[in-house]
């Protein structure tokens, strides 16, 4: 991304190497459709950021109902849903249970569980 | 060229951030970034709908610019607990010029739950300055408490590393507040040692246990307190048995109970919809039948899971045909029978009431009625596959002569189940039934 603006991030680029084949096609069917003029006609959905504005905006006190908000994906292959943040928490720990062989975290089970 | 926030989205489609944002950061601490680049990673951020993308967003987009613009934004971003890591980060980072923006890290912890306050204090005892403050301790510790919304061994431990436990301790003698975040600060220390660490890990655990025990003395009776007592029991029984007997501590634990354990105590506790569950959970755990009725009154009232668990593990006969009877008001039957087995966990928001579903189906086993062994039957091919490990859970309770020959089917069909834990329960039913 940073050398397509003329900047030298080797590690973003790298990061984006890894991307899958699926991007990838991705990335090409949304520049063949630029190309042959064709646009999404279906108004802009709102941002996850506009989201949390609407919402703290009626409320200032607002605690997050994540029924408002799109599903936190697992992975493309699953509709699988997690309590906000819980994903980063889990991958994080997963990665440092690598180094210290901790058991798997408990609250983890019951996310997926519950 | 890349001249449109909407290019990187695409770019950035299905890389997580968690795994390499710190990499990517200290690279560009490096080599430096365009303040265009910066510019459009921060208009991805505000526009964008998907979250791993929102966070490349955060986390680049706020390399250089307008810090106080960025700084109100980020207070918003804050709200939303996936983005709260990020935020904090961010917000430390501009603290770095500005080190008066350290404070709103404080000010969001009322407004933050779940993972949200949980990365926020992780990112405030971060900040030595800040977390030497006396507020933002009492803040960091009641708002951990308060806002975890279920998991505190999540954070219990990074809060009792990083403030003045003892201090608190003291505290919670006059404080209620205080008092009641103490006790779960010190419940999950002692009963959920994982996955940070627990009471054993603390450098001044055993002088910490001693505060702990000073402080119930002079606090009066409740349902927390006779809760914490209990825990505190097991804890310094199970530790270190010594040759010599029971420890000072754990004797005068023991004293503590006999003078505060009172009926009327939980009777009370029932009443307060903030000690419902607890007291529920002790009348479970110590089996204190002489209260079913208050809990029959306390479940028609409000048939949650606490409840439910009392009646299905200590209830009559009659407890059990009750739980049986009002399955209808916490699910729609009828709904269930029409959805194929789902090879997934069902997301919370959409699976309201299966719990409870679930820990009725469980009890239902012990009751074995035909009427029971019909719903089981139907329960063990549930689209929800936490009630299909109910349904193997109540197959391994019931008494071997009414195990007959389509339950021995539907436990073997379970042995192949998509899901790694119905197959364990339907093992442990098979085992127990010897089919």
């Amino acid at each position: 991304v940073l050398s397509d603006l003329g900047d030298n991030c080797a590690i973003v680029e790298a990061a984006i190497s890894n991307n899958s084949m699926l991007n990838l096609i991705r990335s090409f069917i949304s520049h063949a459709f630029k190309a042959l003029g064709i646009r999404e006609t279906s108004p802009a959905p709102q941002s996850i950021f506009e989201l949390i504005v609407s919402q703290v905006g009626q409320d200032p006190n607002w605690q997050i109902d994540e029924s408002q908000f799109p599903k936190i994906r697992v992975s493309d292959e699953s509709e699988l849903s997690f309590a906000a943040g819980a994903m980063d928490a889990v991958l994080r720990g997963l990665r440092s249970q690598i180094k210290t062989a901790r058991p798997l975290k408990t609250s983890f089970q019951a996310l997926t569980t519950a | 060229m890349i001249t449109e926030w909407k290019q990187i989205e695409a770019k950035l489609h299905g890389i997580r951030a968690i795994a390499c944002v710190d990499s990517v950061l200290e690279d560009i601490t490096r080599s430096g970034i365009a303040f265009k680049a910066v510019r459009l990673f921060w208009a991805m951020a505000k526009r964008s709908s998907n979250y791993e993308v929102i966070k490349w967003g955060i986390a680049i987009g706020t390399l250089s610019g307008d810090g106080e613009e960025k700084l109100h934004d980020l207070l918003i971003f804050a709200r939303h607990p996936e983005f709260t890591l990020y935020s904090g980060y961010a917000i430390r980072r501009l603290a770095t010029a500005m080190p008066e923006l350290k404070r709103y890290l404080g000010e969001l912890l009322p407004v933050s739950k779940q993972w949200g306050v949980i990365k926020l204090i992780e990112q405030i005892v971060r900040e030595s300055d800040l977390i030497q403050d006396v507020d933002v301790q009492r803040k960091v510790l009641i708002f951990g408490m308060e806002n975890n919304d279920g998991i505190p061994m999540e954070v219990a431990f990074t809060i009792a590393e990083n403030i003045d436990l003892s201090r608190f301790v003291h505290l919670a003698e006059t404080d209620t507040r205080v008092y009641v975040a103490i006790v779960q600060l010190m419940e999950t220390l002692i009963t959920e040692p994982n996955p940070l660490g627990g009471i054993d890990e603390l450098p001044d655990g055993e002088a910490l246990l001693e505060e702990y025990v000073r402080m119930l003395t002079k606090r009066p009776s409740d349902v927390r307190m006779l809760c914490a007592l209990r825990e505190m029991e097991e804890y310094l029984t199970t530790r270190e048995p010594t040759k010599h007997g029971p420890t000072e501590l754990l004797l005068q634990v023991r004293q503590l109970w006999e003078k505060n354990f009172d009926d009327s105590v939980l009777r009370v506790g029932l009443k307060n919809s903030d000690t419902r569950w607890r007291t529920l959970n002790l009348i479970e755990k110590l089996r204190i039948v002489s209260l079913l009725p208050e809990v029959r009154e306390a479940f028609h009232q409000n048939p949650d899971y606490p409840s439910i668990s009392v009646l299905a593990e200590i209830g009559t006969v009659e407890d059990l045909s009750l739980l049986l009877a009002s399955v209808s008001r916490l699910v729609n039957m009828r709904d269930r029978a029409g959805k194929e087995i789902s090879p997934i966990n069902i997301p919370v928001t959409e699976s309201k009431g299966a719990l409870e579903y679930g820990r009725i189906v469980e009890a239902l086993g012990r009751l074995a009625t035909p009427e029971a062994i019909a719903h089981l039957k139907f329960a063990a091919s549930d689209y929800d596959p936490t009630v299909r490990r109910s349904a193997c859970k109540a197959f391994a309770r019931m008494p071997l002569d009414k195990v007959d020959p389509e339950i021995a089917s539907l436990i073997h069909q379970r042995l192949n189940d998509p899901l790694a834990y119905v197959r364990e329960s339907a093992k442990e039913a098979t085992a127990k039934l010897v089919l």
